[in-house]
């Protein structure tokens, strides 16, 4: 029958009209009058209603620990919703409708009884919502609660559905733990209720359009894939960089800092989209599996190598656009002897055929001089040069995947100087993603909600992931615990420590002003 | 005017020119194109708003358009170039895409393929929007049906469903895509039926389907409808028994606002009712629980946008297409 697909479900679906869609479902957000939740949770997925992702069979069932009935919920996430909801005025009719679909429950997530109560609300909602016993629990908590939410779930038997068509999820924000031996711990608490491939580890960075878009970039095009090896690329950068400081969560960002709290998971993310292999085909397990494998190829530093390829910085006061700035030390909630590293940069090498002796060089900081987030790849020079002139020797041409704020690709290459004799420069080829399509593009929670209710674990990271990228830092985080810094090292509103630029003049390069 | 004395050479040196002017600005231009886009319409619709769907076009779909205004006999060929920018929110540099105007006479329409294939931008797609449907059946412009890889008409211009069907044959060419932007206004009912049945398998599959409409005759957009239903659900030996089709209303909506008002499915455990009465809100009803959902009328601009999006085969069109003749026999 032509309307059946190899399931033996239904299947209209028309992928070429169609926007992608969610099944019917319930979203259990644990965290739910957090901070999260009301600037990216809940504008994501009235968004998605809004572009007809979900559908009429959908529900929210928000749990936290504050006492509130549906209707406050309701009142409090439309706040929300009007306040932090981008790019788009707030429809009141939709709205509506869509609230008819959020409930609460209060709770502590310590307390088994929360799990029975949640059980019957699920039953309930179930009937009332035609979800189909398919629920995706979010875990938007502090991540100590990770641990017992999922211990809770499983033992009240939520972790399984109650028909088995239907699917249990469990989404669980960053960090993973704090070094591989918390990933590790966490990983085995979670697994013993949740399989695998029910969890989704998020990662926001991937959800960027700009991210995915590096893998249309690099295996939609014939003529690039050639290029990406050791044999035509001399180095590879990556940069996270932030103009603001810690914006009042200097509590937590000083036990974080910005090698866990940036380059542990989304930098070795990006990096391991921009250099991992081809996979066979584009499907979940392929495209993780080949991310797995890049991460696994990241060789471990020894602790002489850690000394020499990694730079930690901390900001000190600085002046920027005609304004004071206070260092790290003096943010609120800092300790003033705090030995946090606010910038964070990495030498890597990635041990493979294609890749051997090419150096990635990450960093990211915060107070830097500007908010940009970009991946230059830089082409070994022309074996010759035919033309005098600095400029063909300073400038080899350069692939730039720019992430945020301008998301585009940008390519360096010579052109001759209009006018007599042959003299040369450097000119850009631009390509600009917004403008050139100039449609809006989701955001990374709303692309990532999508992608966790159809079950597509593409952009989510694996334990396998996890660990690997705590492999690469750990013996960092080790050199670093065991050196005296001489925080601060650099002003707010600088590109970082001196020591960042030394640890790439000894390779021959220098960082690029992005 | 004969087609010698507007030859495509001349129109494109002044399109450089205006470019070149453009380019002195301090701001700086992108030019921005990804198809050439013909439009062909006739003398009786307004510019200003074919100028106005066409400028919307450009953002998602930047092109070099091509704009063929037909008059009646006797008017003189003219042409006009001219470069349409806009300036993305936030940002500093236009973009731009070029326009080519050229208004003739019928009776020098013949005159037109030639300077068109001209005009064409090399290795780029080529589409055509004749939202007069007489027109794109007009021997002259044949050639430039030939040209086209895409062909869009929109056969809500005639009431009924009978008459477009032959239109829609007449114009089906091996090698050309045909498009119906009644087919792109079906999305949205398609899409919400989909969603509705979406995780359910074969025991809970509807086995018939109510279909209803304002104004007499049976409309294009039902037999599309109804079509697609038969396609997909494998209904295609018992159109009749499956697939009930009645005229809810037969005084004639007001044009562009839709005539479809409700699309129902039964099944044993599936009870789905989509219903439009007017405006742009729909109610659904999955098995007994009620939503709304926005139903917003989408114009000429959003339809063009949809369907030069599916650049390709678009395989379940094609396929409701062949069971266009079923549907009408069943038709009242």
């Amino acid at each position: 029958m032509a309307g059946l697909g190899f399931t033996g479900q239904l299947t209209l679906d028309d992928p070429v009209r169609f926007d992608r869609a969610a099944p019917p479902a319930a979203i259990v957000i644990f965290g739910a009058t957090g901070d999260l939740t009301r600037r990216k949770l809940l504008p994501a997925l009235f968004r998605l209603a809004q572009e007809r992702r979900l559908p009429a069979t959908f529900a929210v069932l928000g749990v936290s620990r504050t006492p509130l009935s549906d209707d406050l919920f309701r009142q409090k996430m439309r706040e929300s919703v009007e306040t932090f909801l981008e790019n788009s005025p707030f429809d009141a009719d939709l709205w509506a409708s869509f609230a008819q679909g959020l409930f609460y429950l209060d709770g502590d997530i310590g307390d088994p009884g929360l799990y029975q109560r949640l059980s019957d609300k699920l039953a309930w909602i179930e009937t009332h919502r035609r979800t189909g016993g398919n629920v995706l629990f979010y875990l938007s908590t502090q991540p100590s609660h990770y641990g017992p939410a999922a211990a809770g779930l499983g033992a009240a038997g939520l972790a399984r559905g109650p028909r088995p068509e239907s699917w249990q999820r469990l989404l669980i924000e960053k960090p993973f733990g704090h070094d591989l031996a918390s990933a590790q711990s966490l990983n085995a608490t979670v697994q013993r209720h949740f399989q695998e491939d029910q969890i989704y580890r998020i990662d926001h960075y991937l959800g960027k359009e700009t991210v995915q878009n590096i893998l249309a970039f690099r295996f939609g095009n014939g003529i690039f894939e050639p290029l990406w090896n050791r044999r035509y690329v001399n180095h590879i950068q990556i940069t996270a960089a932030e103009s603001i400081g810690v914006e009042g969560r200097g509590g937590y960002y000083q036990e974080a800092g910005a090698l866990r709290d940036m380059i542990q998971n989304h930098l070795l993310q990006v990096m391991a989209t921009i250099a991992m292999e081809p996979p066979a085909v584009y499907e979940p397990a392929a495209v993780r599996d080949e991310r797995a494998k890049l991460l696994r190829s990241i060789r471990i530093m020894t602790s002489a190598e850690a000394k020499l390829d990694s730079v930690a910085g901390q900001y000190g006061p600085g002046r920027a656009g005609g304004a004071q700035l206070a260092g790290f030390r003096q943010e609120p909630g800092v300790d003033p002897q705090a030995m946090t590293d606010t910038y964070a940069a990495l030498t890597l090498f990635v041990e493979n055929w294609r890749w051997a002796g090419v150096p990635f060089y990450v960093r990211s900081g915060k107070r830097l001089p500007k908010r940009v987030t970009d991946i230059a790849i830089q082409f070994n020079r022309a074996p010759l040069s035919l033309y005098d002139g600095e400029a063909a020797q300073n400038y080899p041409n350069l692939l730039v995947l720019r992430i945020q704020p301008e998301e585009g690709i940008s390519l360096r290459f010579f052109s001759k100087l209009p006018g007599a004799g042959m003299r040369i420069r450097p000119v850009t080829m631009d390509f600009n993603y917004g403008t050139s399509f100039g449609v809006r593009t989701p955001s990374a929670y709303e692309t990532l909600l999508l992608d966790a209710l159809s079950g597509d674990a593409t952009l989510y990271t694996r334990q396998d992931m996890v660990e690997a990228s705590w492999r690469v830092v750990e013996p960092v985080l080790r050199c670093w615990q065991e050196t005296h810094h001489g925080f601060p090292n650099y002003a707010a509103g600088s590109w970082g420590p001196a020591a960042s630029d030394e640890m790439l003049a000894r390779r021959g390069h220098i960082w690029r002003l992005p | 005017m004969t087609a010698a004395a507007f030859d495509s050479g001349r129109l494109l040196a002044q399109l450089d020119e205006q470019w070149r002017q453009l380019g002195k600005s301090e701001t700086g231009v992108l030019r921005a194109c990804s198809m050439t886009l013909i439009a062909a319409a006739g003398a009786g619709r307004n510019p200003q708003e074919l100028g106005a769907t066409l400028a919307e076009l450009m953002r998602e779909h930047p092109s070099r358009t091509i704009l063929l205004r037909v008059g009646q006999a006797g008017a003189p060929l003219e042409t006009r170039t001219s470069i349409q920018c806009w300036m993305p929110f936030g940002r500093r540099q236009q973009i731009c895409c070029e326009q080519i105007e050229i208004a003739a006479g019928l009776d020098s329409l013949s005159d037109v393929p030639p300077i068109l294939f001209g005009l064409i931008v090399p290795d780029l797609p080529v589409a055509l929007w004749c939202p007069d449907l007489d027109l794109a059946l007009r021997p002259e412009l044949r050639p430039v049906l030939a040209l086209a890889g895409k062909v869009i008409i929109d056969s809500s211009c005639l009431p009924a469903a009978a008459q477009a069907w032959q239109e829609i044959q007449t114009l089906q060419g091996a090698r050309r895509r045909l498009a119906d932007l009644v087919w792109a206004r079906l999305t949205r009912w398609r899409e919400l039926l989909f969603q509705a049945l979406s995780g359910r398998d074969q025991r809970h599959a509807p086995f018939k389907a109510r279909i209803t409409w304002a104004g007499e005759p049976f409309p294009p957009a039902a037999m599309y409808l109804a079509a697609w239903l038969v396609s997909r659900l494998g209904w295609q030996d018992q159109v009749k028994e499956r697939v009930e089709l009645a005229c809810e209303d037969p005084a004639m909506p007001p044009p562009g606002s839709g005539r479809l008002r409700s699309l129902s499915l039964e099944g044993e455990s599936c009870a789905i009712r989509l219903r439009r009465p007017a405006g742009e809100a729909l109610a659904i009803e999955i098995d007994g629980v009620s939503a709304g959902a926005l139903f917003p009328v989408f114009d000429d601009a959003a339809l063009l946008r949809e369907e030069l999006g599916v650049p390709g085969f678009d395989q379940q069109f094609e396929q409701s297409l062949t069971f266009c003749p079923a549907v009408l026999e069943a038709a009242p």
